[in-house]
């Protein structure tokens, strides 16, 4: 009990283990694939981001490309007038196919000196309220002279000079220092006058006069004739133009090298505002036509719910699902598999158990046999192969290497008399017939006369008996006594009764008075002789009856009869001695004749016992009833007599050899003592029991019952 | 009509039984007997005496009873006389061995001497009829 339980905590602490690790394991995959597709998001996320980046960087190309279309306009021309521009530009479709831009147009460079004739040329051309804006004595002035399409807010364009405002003129400046197309930092649109108000850039490309040198910078403010430029308002451009890009990300566009809030460009989370706070967030610098621009990006809410991967979730749920499920079995498994360890284990205990029981049986067995020189035999019936034990070959007076084998060969060892018999005997136990415990002589080598008795058991195999297995005792000394024995006895009693013969032959003359009359005190005195050598008679006669019965030596021939009429003759032989004892026997009134299967000599030998015995132990002028019924398929004769009664003590020894009730009693009464011992010895030989009840001062039944025939 | 028992061959070695037997057959009940005190003996008188029937004692020192039944059967004289025994062993298969020898009856030791002469006289009855 305390190792199933000592097991059983050794197996929540495996379980626990095994949960642990499994769980372990469990956090580490979901961890892996959770970290997997936060990459994935990431990859994703980056790719939205460049995605962004060309197509800013293509749009800018596209401006690139209009205004370099428009360099190439002015340089194959003498000059572009105002209908040529228009009509280029209007060839762009600017609305439909490049939504974002506000505005292209040309800004013409004058020097101060031809600041007047520039103006009234504008002015000539039926723009009479056209002048420069702003007003003022300048250095350079460049002056919007071209805004396509000229329509709408554009309108407000119409001579402004970008040179006079810083931001502008710094980008005019690079462009004309590089001779790149250059893209200015943040500005305000002139156009933003109504409505609300977005950042806005601008990229310039400069035009010069033809053939005027360009190689050095001075040379080209020299040759300098324009710019033609974009202007382009951000949230137009991004939202127009990028409207896919800004569906899975959020992003601010800075003009300069850094997230400064006043050089906003656009900003798309002002669109989508909330309190959300992005899985991904990216920082890049890049440098469009000279200008640095500043992009942070973030991926919105849509990214997150299109790239948050549930399943890292979902397998972490199933995985500690499968973990404790796992676990579980584990466990009622290992319980199961451990019931059936322990389960073994102690089968395996007893079985070792058993078997160095069996072999301390075995040792004190063959100790056993040893010390009591009995051999073990077997015979094998297939090939009637015998197999001896050294002891075996001790009892028939032969060495150990003597090889005996054959079942002839132990035949021939037996005494001629017996051989036939033994031969018969195992025969018939081979058969079933009747187990095989025997007797038998042996001449041994030295031709002495040995008694062995032996035992054999039938060892079956499948239903069929394969050999006989026995033991086998000398028992030489045994039978010496018996014959000594059976000789003093038979001597005794022939040497006593000689005697006894001619004492009670005497007497019984003398007594008869055929020779003389005697004297009447001599008479009573060989009376008493006389009935002393009859009592020693009969005590002989029971020594010899309980000897033989002890020694099985009895024959008994049963066969059925009634035992009414025995019992009247019962009654008729020793009525002689009650009316010595002078009581009556008085036989109760029997109305059935039941049959048993008894010898009438030994059934009578036994009544004479119970009669006698109730004479002698009754009062004088009392009856003894007979009487006989049948009970429980028993024939019971009782003898019932109102004399002493058995105390308790008698009751407990009363059938026993040489018990007599009182031995003061015994002087009186006389009796050997054997008659009740030898009563019972013989109803019980005949199948039949004894019995008796008494009471004390007022009498005992003593009774012999025996199976009714039916 | 059988003989009447008259000569009875007596063969008991023990003398003090043999004299209470002889008084009471003798003496007594008026047979005639021819006291023996061994087979030997017995073989040696019984031609002369020619028994009516022997009476023969089991147990007996030098040849006992069944041996001198035996012997007796040898001489042509007494192929056929009856013979009785008297024994100390009369258990029923003893009895039958006896009876099987050839013995015609067993009286039993210790004998009644009163009623001897009549074991007798009923075992004469019962053979001759």
């Amino acid at each position: 009990m305390v190792v199933k339980q000592l097991q059983k905590s050794k197996h929540v602490a495996w379980m626990l283990l095994l949960l642990f690790i499994l769980l372990l394991l469990n956090v580490f995959i979901s961890l892996t694939l959770h970290s997997q597709s936060v990459q994935l998001a990431h990859t994703a996320f980056s790719k939205e981001m460049d995605d962004l980046i060309q197509s800013l960087q293509l749009k800018m190309r596209d401006n690139e490309q209009i205004l370099l279309g428009a360099k190439g306009l002015y340089e194959a021309s003498q000059s572009v007038e105002r209908d040529e521009f228009h009509k280029y530009i209007t060839s762009f479709e600017l609305e439909e196919k490049y939504p974002g831009i506000q505005l292209i147009g040309f800004s013409q460079w004058v020097k101060p000196a031809q600041l007047n004739d520039a103006i009234k040329k504008i002015r000539d051309q039926g723009f009479p309220q056209f002048t420069i804006r702003p007003q003022g004595e300048r250095d350079n002035y460049s002056m919007i002279i071209y805004a396509e399409p000229f329509v709408g807010r554009n309108l407000v364009a119409f001579g402004f000079d970008m040179f006079s405002e810083p931001v502008r003129r710094r980008a005019m400046t690079v462009a004309v220092e590089t001779n790149q197309a250059t893209l200015s930092s943040k500005v305000t649109l002139v156009q933003e006058n109504q409505g609300p108000v977005q950042a806005g850039a601008l990229l310039y490309l400069p035009i010069y006069k033809k053939s005027m040198p360009l190689s050095s910078v001075a040379e080209r403010w020299d040759a300098l004739d324009g710019f033609v430029y974009v202007a382009f308002r951000m949230g137009n451009l991004m939202e127009n133009i990028l409207p896919q890009r800004s569906k899975y990300i959020d992003y601010v566009v800075y003009a300069g090298e850094s997230a400064n809030a006043t050089q906003e460009l656009f900003n798309s989370n002002a669109l989508h505002p909330d309190n959300f706070s992005p899985a991904f967030t990216e920082n890049r610098q890049l440098n469009l036509f000279g200008q640095p621009w500043f992009l942070q990006v973030a991926s919105n809410k849509l990214f997150e719910r299109n790239h948050s991967s549930y399943v890292s979730h979902v397998v972490f749920i199933i995985g500690v699902t499968m973990s404790f499920m796992l676990c579980a079995i584990f466990f009622v498994l290992a319980n199961q598999r451990q019931t059936a360890l322990i389960l073994a284990k102690e089968m395996t205990a007893n079985v070792r158990a058993k078997h160095i029981q069996l072999k301390t049986n075995q040792e004190r067995f063959e100790l056993a046999l040893e010390s009591s020189s009995m051999g073990i035999w077997s015979l094998n019936l297939s090939d009637k192969h015998v197999q001896w034990d050294h002891s075996m070959y001790a009892l028939f007076g032969m060495a150990d290497n003597n090889s005996l084998s054959s079942y002839e060969s132990f035949l021939s060892l037996l005494h001629t008399d017996d051989r036939q018999r033994v031969f018969e005997e195992i025969a018939n136990a081979i058969e079933g017939k009747q187990g095989y415990d025997t007797e038998y002589r042996i001449l041994w080598p030295d031709h002495s006369i040995h008694y062995l008795a032996s035992r054999a058991k039938i060892i079956y195999e499948g239903g069929e008996a394969t050999s006989l297995i026995g033991t086998c005792w000398d028992i030489t000394e045994r039978k010496r006594l018996d014959k000594i024995k059976t000789e003093f006895v038979s001597t005794v009693s022939h040497e006593l009764r000689t005697p006894l013969t001619a004492i009670t032959g005497a007497l019984g003359v003398a007594l008869s008075g055929v020779l003389s009359d005697l004297p009447e005190k001599i008479k009573q005195l060989l009376d008493i002789a006389y009935k002393n050598s009859q009592r020693l008679t009969l005590l002989i006669n029971d020594l010899l009856d309980m000897d033989k019965l002890l020694e099985g030596k009895l024959e008994f021939h049963c066969e059925p009869q009634s035992l009414k009429p025995l019992i009247e003759r019962a009654l008729t032989e020793n009525k002689a001695y009650a009316d010595q004892m002078q009581v009556r026997f008085v036989i109760v009134p029997i109305d059935i004749n039941p049959k048993v299967n008894i010898e009438d000599v030994r059934f009578l030998q036994a009544m004479a016992n119970f009669l006698s015995n109730a004479a002698k132990f009754s009062k004088p002028d009392s009856n003894v009833f007979i009487s006989l019924n049948t009970i429980n398929g028993y024939a019971r004769v009782s003898v019932t007599d109102m004399g002493v009664g058995l105390s308790e003590e008698s009751k407990l020894h009363i059938f026993e050899k040489f018990y007599q009730a009182d031995s003061s009693d015994s002087r009186k009464k006389g009796g050997t003592g054997l008659g009740l011992a030898i009563t019972k010895e013989i109803v019980e030989r005949m199948n039949g029991r004894v019995g008796f009840t008494s009471v004390i001062g007022e009498g005992s039944t003593f009774y012999a019952e025996f199976p009714i025939i039916t | 009509m059988t003989k009447t028992l008259d000569k009875i061959l007596y063969v008991e070695d023990d003398p003090d039984i043999q004299a209470i037997a002889v008084m009471v057959l003798d003496a007594i009940s008026g047979f005639t007997l021819e006291p023996c005190s061994s087979g030997s003996e017995a073989l040696s008188k019984a031609i002369a005496f020619n028994p009516d029937l022997i009476l023969l004692d089991v147990m007996m020192p030098g040849m006992d009873g069944p041996e001198t039944l035996h012997a007796l059967r040898k001489l042509p004289e007494l192929s056929a006389t009856p013979v009785v025994f008297m024994t100390a062993k009369v258990q029923p298969q003893e009895v039958q061995g006896y009876l099987a020898l050839g013995a015609v009856g067993v009286i039993a030791k210790p004998f009644d001497p009163m009623t001897l002469a009549d074991q007798l006289r009923d075992i004469w009855t019962r053979v001759n009829n």
